[in-house]
């Protein structure tokens, strides 16, 4: 975007990101790309073992190998350094028990687990002296599997978690909803699984930890999605200093899909590091590493009950969850199994009785944690996979039996019963209604029916999806119940400088929603500049109000809402100061498109830039006022958002290999008042990727000895773009009344319904067989094997 | 990973036992040993390169001979550590005589792969480790044969 | 990713570079490197040495000979694009187009792909359909071998380590020829979890004269499909014959495909890929 667009229509226009062409020819300054003078390189010694007792370290032939400056064990760490915390102690959690250490000590409990750490004067060195690191390991038993996990007799990981659970964890009314299915009419039982994932960032993780010995500080380069909160649990929790102490600075991010909002073990041994050496240190992660240590997203075992009346009417609805958290409990994991996953099984749909039960469990995998969309995809696929296998179970049309059990548009707020906020606003028939006319709904079933004479398997899937996003109101994620450890609002500084440029500074942290465009949009029309007159800044705890990070979908919600408010702010001084400046009653003064005129008089205005100049300058200001326009905003606000849609995806399979092609994808998408439709068209086409792929080809696979076995991306399927068809995008817009601006969040929209969609979409295409339900991902194997199985082993079917 | 198969021999199961049961027999069966000693009765510890073509990597590790039944049969519990990751696995070795002058080798193998090679040779871990234990096995049929 | 400590040298000569692998016996041939550096990366490989041979002018190019001949250091790309390819030897340059990336092609060489001889590589399988011969150079002189005795074993060529593929050459293609590569890719590697290659000639009277049938994915080398040659050769269908192509294979099997799934897909592909390379020949 280079020429000038005149103030006041920004918002709602779809212009090219701004941060895009650094980063696309190779300005970006990555964390890798960032050299300090003296700086050391760090590899780790990781475990090759699921579960074993360390029982001798011995570090001296790699202290002796030239290059090496020190090498780390995690005994000594210990002495200095606390485990890192959990943040969010769903369910009873206690938020320092059973969490990571910066390295491991006495025992390992996953395969990649840090044991050591190798500072070096360059990365070979560090790498190849990991092999002198000589390890002593004792075997012990593994589980990998979070149902087994939890029987008697299994091996325990930790001596404080009988039965390797984390927290059993429940929402809803257990008698009522057991009484629903009792006496239904209908009932469908079903066990699925949500299967792990490997975020797999484009950048893979990587910190630099530097300490000042005369001041005592701290300061950590850090590829992550929440600065602030890692200073604070750093210092507070780790490292056990003032907070003060520590600076955090995160440079351009080349993606985290959640995988970087957590503590990591590397963070502290690199911090614990920098002041042994005194040098900074650098880590960065290898995709090996990447796919092994960086937390896991999903994996869940599912069994689900639905139950309704014949004329499809959902009357009551149970599931049980077991929830692998891996070896270890990771900053939030416990509430994206619990808040962010049970509180939203409801889905879009009026159900009477809905009881969760939710057991989060220890095995010998790497920590789980939140992954684009975070437990609402979990949730998704569940109500949404339980809603097709009713249907169908009734030989009704899905898209039927969806719309009757709609919460209807005049029912908001609307309180689901299970504990989630109200959903705050929604219309969900006219999504669904623009999404099937784009797919032709009408006359597939023919279609479908047309191929499959010829042979071909044909099959629709639809998924109408709610999810919450801008997740906050403090009180509520803090208090009520839902163990989040601290509070969770957005803050914005706005400063309107001498020359009328405005620099916002947020608390957010974008690693590819591109907060530095849709945020100047907003300024621009809020406050009436040009958009390129106004820069946003983020990224640094020095400089940046606290903020709480970029995830859950809440950057434009809650931080966009802080700007918002502090334009406001802005606007309100600038009024007074234009009073003072027209000689005018500041009741008379209105603030439009960047000039404050006197009502009724529009030729006595004074410009924002004429406003800011006297505001700097200080020569006459009104009593009393504080030169400079200068306002900041802690936002708090009082409820969550709630963004639907339906998604709609056609789907081909061939019989005689099993595979599956995504022929078209569909998505009607209500993100609430859109600030730039193209980064949100971004923001859905990417996370429709990750969704899909999670349908047809992602799976983090360990055996039984805790082995990861996809892990790299030789075995690990990333989707690529001829994996994924031509999206079909369009949107419905009801605004969110809990902000001003009505938005509602779209960063993880795409993930929450795809994977269901794309799963209906397959079971629908083989449901003539008797399929009712499959896993993902949707193997061309697995799917061969459904289709071979069931017809009579030819591998034909006619 | 479980493996079994046979191979025949041509000569007396007398005389593949005698073979199969020295220490020269185990640095027949494993490819690659440079160094092998006995550290206990019926175990012996050493350094083996073991892998297929260029995809090699250096191993220490121990095995042992079990359930020793001669003329027929005999179990190998055996474990290796190296860079590219760690081996731990039985065999079960059984011959049965198919004539004066041949024999029939079974074996049956368990094998867990773990550490580095498991999470990024998961294709190829198969493949090569039938190939190893193929080679071995002909080594010492052609041994046996040899052995007049 | 860091591979261990190794020497690079690039010489000019194909005597030179025999002379250096005889004289280093962990030294290894560095081509396109696109299956060994990642192997080095990954520790699964660990040379001291590495004998780049993209600078030996002689081991690159395509030559119409009556045949084609093909340098060792031919990339993918120039495979794809190379008009005496495309014109004579169509499944060559469409087996080409369907390596990996574009990176990877414009790296990877066909010499590299079978004197590697992946399990699940392209390559193997064409070469093996179309009876190419491989010249090696090596410190006792150059030799011919037959590409049905190239593929020895997973990821073992019948070259000796100080080797060197100097060129393959894929005899001429006689009239009513026709020949197709049908590959299933996995989704992560990209590489074939099973790939069909087949070349058909047919007599005048339209029946099958002469085939070759190969596969690669299934098992741990590239193989011939024996079966479903001989089928042909008897007069079969294309179908009937392509049931057989499981029969007589060696496969594996591994977290991506079982030894059951690889066999149907070897049938499946080796239908469709005669049904494109009859109605070529035709
Ligand atoms: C991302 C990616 C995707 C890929 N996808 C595919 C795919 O879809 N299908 C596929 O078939 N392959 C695929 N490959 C592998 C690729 O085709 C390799 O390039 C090829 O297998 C090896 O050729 P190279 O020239 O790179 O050989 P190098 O990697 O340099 O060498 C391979 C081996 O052959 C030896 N060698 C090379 N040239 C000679 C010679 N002239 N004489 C003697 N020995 C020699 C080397 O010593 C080495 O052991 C992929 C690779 C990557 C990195």
């Amino acid at each position: 975007m280079t020429t000038a667009e005149a103030p006041g229509k920004m918002v709602g226009k779809a212009i090219k990101r701004r941060e895009d062409p650094r980063l696309i020819t190779g300005q970006g300054n990555y964390l890798d790309d960032i050299k300090l003078p003296g700086m050391l390189y760090a590899a780790i010694v990781r475990s090759p073992y699921g579960h074993a007792r360390i029982k001798n370290i011995n570090v001296a032939a790699a202290q002796a190998h030239p290059g090496v400056v020190a090498v780390i064990t995690g005994a000594e760490i210990a002495k200095e350094q606390n485990p890192l915390p959990c943040a969010w102690a769903a369910g009873g959690v206690q938020n320092n028990v059973n969490t990571p250490r910066a390295l491991a000590v006495d025992v390992v409990r996953y395969v990649g687990e840090g044991v050591a750490l190798v500072v070096a004067e360059d990365r070979y060195v560090a790498h190849d002296a990991l092999d002198l690191v000589e390890v002593d390991y004792e075997p012990l038993d593994v589980v990998v599997d979070a149902e087994a996990a939890t029987k008697a007799g299994t091996v325990q990981l930790h001596e404080n978690a009988p039965n390797n659970v984390v927290m059993h964890w429940t929402c809803g009314a257990e008698q009522p909803t057991a009484q629903a299915i009792e006496q239904a009419e209908v009932v469908v039982k079903q066990r699925i699984l949500n299967q792990r994932l490997i975020p797999t960032p484009m950048e893979t993780r990587g910190y630099i930890s530097r300490y000042d010995s005369a001041t005592g500080e701290y300061t950590i380069w850090m590829s992550s999605q929440a600065p602030h909160v890692h200073r604070l649990l750093l210092t507070a929790f780790v490292l056990g200093i003032p907070e003060n102490k520590m600076r955090c600075i995160a440079p351009d991010i080349g993606g985290g899909f959640g995988a970087k909002i957590f503590v990591y073990p590397e963070m502290a041994s690199t911090l614990y590091a920098a002041k042994v050496v005194g040098h900074p240190v650098k880590w960065v992660e290898t995709r090996r590493e990447s796919c092994a240590v960086t937390t896991h997203g999903r994996d869940h075992i599912t069994d689900l009950e639905i139950a309704g009346t014949k004329d499809g009417k959902i009357t009551g609805l149970r599931v049980h969850t077991y929830a692998n958290l891996g070896a270890y409990c990771s900053t939030i994991a416990p509430g994206v199994a619990t808040t962010l996953y049970g509180r939203m099984v409801a889905g879009v749909y009026k159900i009477p009785h809905v009881f969760v039960e939710v057991d989060g469990v220890y095995t010998n995998t790497s920590m789980v944690d939140a992954y684009r969309g975070a437990g609402r995809p979990e949730a998704a696929y569940v109500i949404e996979r339980a809603v097709d296998m009713f249907a169908q179970k009734l030989g009704m049309d899905p898209a039927e039996v969806r719309r009757r059990n709609f919460i209807q548009p005049d029912e908001f707020p609307y309180d689901t019963g299970i504990g989630m906020l109200p959903y705050d606003s929604g219309n969900y028939e006219p999504a669904l209604d623009k999404a099937l006319a784009m797919a032709g709904y009408k006359n597939f079933a023919q279609e479908q029916a047309d191929a499959r004479k010829e042979g071909r398997l044909l099959g629709l899937g639809i998924c109408t999806y709610v999810e919450v996003c801008g997740v906050a109101p403090s009180k509520w994620i803090g208090l009520a119940g839902q163990g989040w450890g601290a509070g969770l609002w957005e803050s914005a500084n706005v400063k309107v400088h001498l020359t009328g440029k405005v620099v916002v500074t947020t608390g957010s942290m974008p690693h590819g929603q591109g907060h530095e465009t849709s945020f100047a949009q907003l300024v621009s029309d809020e406050l009436g500049v040009p958009y390129e007159d106004v820069i946003v800044e983020y990224g640094d705890t020095q400089g940046t109000p606290f903020g709480y990070g970029t995830y859950g979908s809440r950057s434009a919600a809650v931080g966009g809402t802080a700007i918002f408010k502090s334009v406001s702010k802005i606007k309100d001084k600038a009024r007074k100061l234009a009073a003072h400046m027209l000689e005018a009653a500041e009741e008379d003064i209105i603030f439009e498109n960047g000039k404050a005129s006197v009502r009724g008089a529009p030729d006595s205005a004074k410009t924002i830039q004429d406003i800011a100049l006297q505001a700097h300058v200080a020569y006459d200001l009104p009593a009393g006022m504080e030169p400079y326009l200068d306002e900041t905003t802690y936002y708090d606000p009082p409820n969550c958002t709630f963004p639907f849609g339906t998604h709609v995806c056609l789907v081909e399979i061939d019989a005689d290999t099993g595979k599956v092609t995504p022929l078209r994808y569909i998505a009607v998408d209500d993100v609430g008042k859109v600030i730039n439709p193209l980064i949100v068209d971004g923001q859905l086409h990417g996370g429709i990727a990750q969704g899909m792929a999670q349908a047809l080809y992602e799976a983090a696979v360990y055996d039984d000895n805790g082995q990861l076995l996809t892990g790299s991306l030789m075995d690990y399927a990333i989707p690529r773009a001829d994996m994924v068809p031509h999206y079909e995008l369009d949107r419905t817009e009801t605004p969110s009344p809990v902000n001003p601006m009505g938005v509602k969040g779209a960063g993880e929209a795409g993930t929450i319904a795809a994977a269901a969609t794309v799963s209906n979409a397959v079971v629908n295409a083989l449901q003539h067989l008797g399929i009712q339900h499959l896993d993902m991902p949707y193997t061309s194997e697995k799917v061969w094997r459904a289709i071979h199985e069931r017809n009579g082993g030819n591998g034909h079917v006619s | 990973m479980k493996f079994s198969g046979s191979h025949t021999i041509n000569a007396p199961r007398e005389r593949v036992w005698t073979t199969l049961n020295d220490i020269e027999a185990l640095r027949t069966l494993i490819p690659g040993v440079e160094s092998l000693e006995q550290t206990a009765p019926d175990t012996y510890h050493g350094v083996a390169k073991i892998g297929v073509a260029s995809i090699k990597g250096e191993y220490t590790g121990t095995i042992r001979m079990a359930d020793i039944d001669p003329p027929s049969s005999y179990r190998l519990v055996g474990e290796g550590r190296g860079r590219p990751g760690h081996v731990k696995g039985e065999g079960t070795i059984t011959l049965v005589a198919a004539s004066p002058e041949t024999t029939t080798l079974h074996y049956d193998a368990d094998m867990q792969v773990g550490g580095p090679i498991a999470s990024v040779g998961q294709r190829l871990i198969e493949g090569a480790s039938k190939l190893l234990i193929n080679q071995g096995l002909k080594a010492l049929a052609q041994k046996a044969e040899r052995a007049a | 990713m860091f591979p261990n400590d190794f020497e690079y040298v690039a010489p000019a000569t194909i005597n030179e570079a025999v002379a250096l692998l005889q004289a280093n016996p962990d030294a290894k041939v560095l081509a396109g490197g696109h299956s060994l550096l990642p192997a080095m990366k990954l520790h699964l490989s660990t040379p001291s040495m590495l004998v780049d041979i993209g600078k030996i002018p002689e081991l690159k190019g395509i030559h119409v000979n009556g045949g084609v001949s093909i340098g060792a250091y031919t990339t993918y790309r120039e495979l794809e694009t190379s008009q005496e390819v495309v014109q004579r030897l169509p499944i060559l340059a469409d087996c080409a187009s369907k390596v990996g990336d574009p990176q990877v092609r414009n790296c990877g060489t066909i010499g590299g792909s079978v004197a590697h001889a992946d399990p699940a590589a392209d390559m193997p399988a064409v070469v093996l359909a179309l009876n190419a011969t491989m010249k090696a150079i090596g410190p006792q002189g150059e030799r011919s071998i037959a590409v049905d005795d190239f593929f020895v074993e997973m990821l073992q060529s019948a070259l000796a380590p100080d080797e060197l593929l100097t060129e393959i050459n894929i005899p001429p293609m006689p009239a009513r020829m026709g020949s197709a590569y049908e590959k299933f890719k996995h989704p992560a590697s990209g590489y074939a979890i099973v790939g069909v290659a087949v070349m058909v000639h047919l007599a005048t009277d339209g029946k099958v004269s002469d085939c070759r049938i190969a596969v690669t994915g299934a098992g741990p080398k590239a193989q011939r499909a024996h079966a479903v040659e001989d089928a042909l050769k008897g007069g079969s269908e294309v179908d009937a014959a392509a049931q057989k192509a499981g029969d007589g294979l060696e496969y594996l099997s591994d977290m991506s495909a079982s030894e059951e799934y690889r066999a149907q897909l070897t049938r499946v592909l080796t239908r469709r890929a005669l049904h494109k390379a009859m109605e070529q020949a035709r």
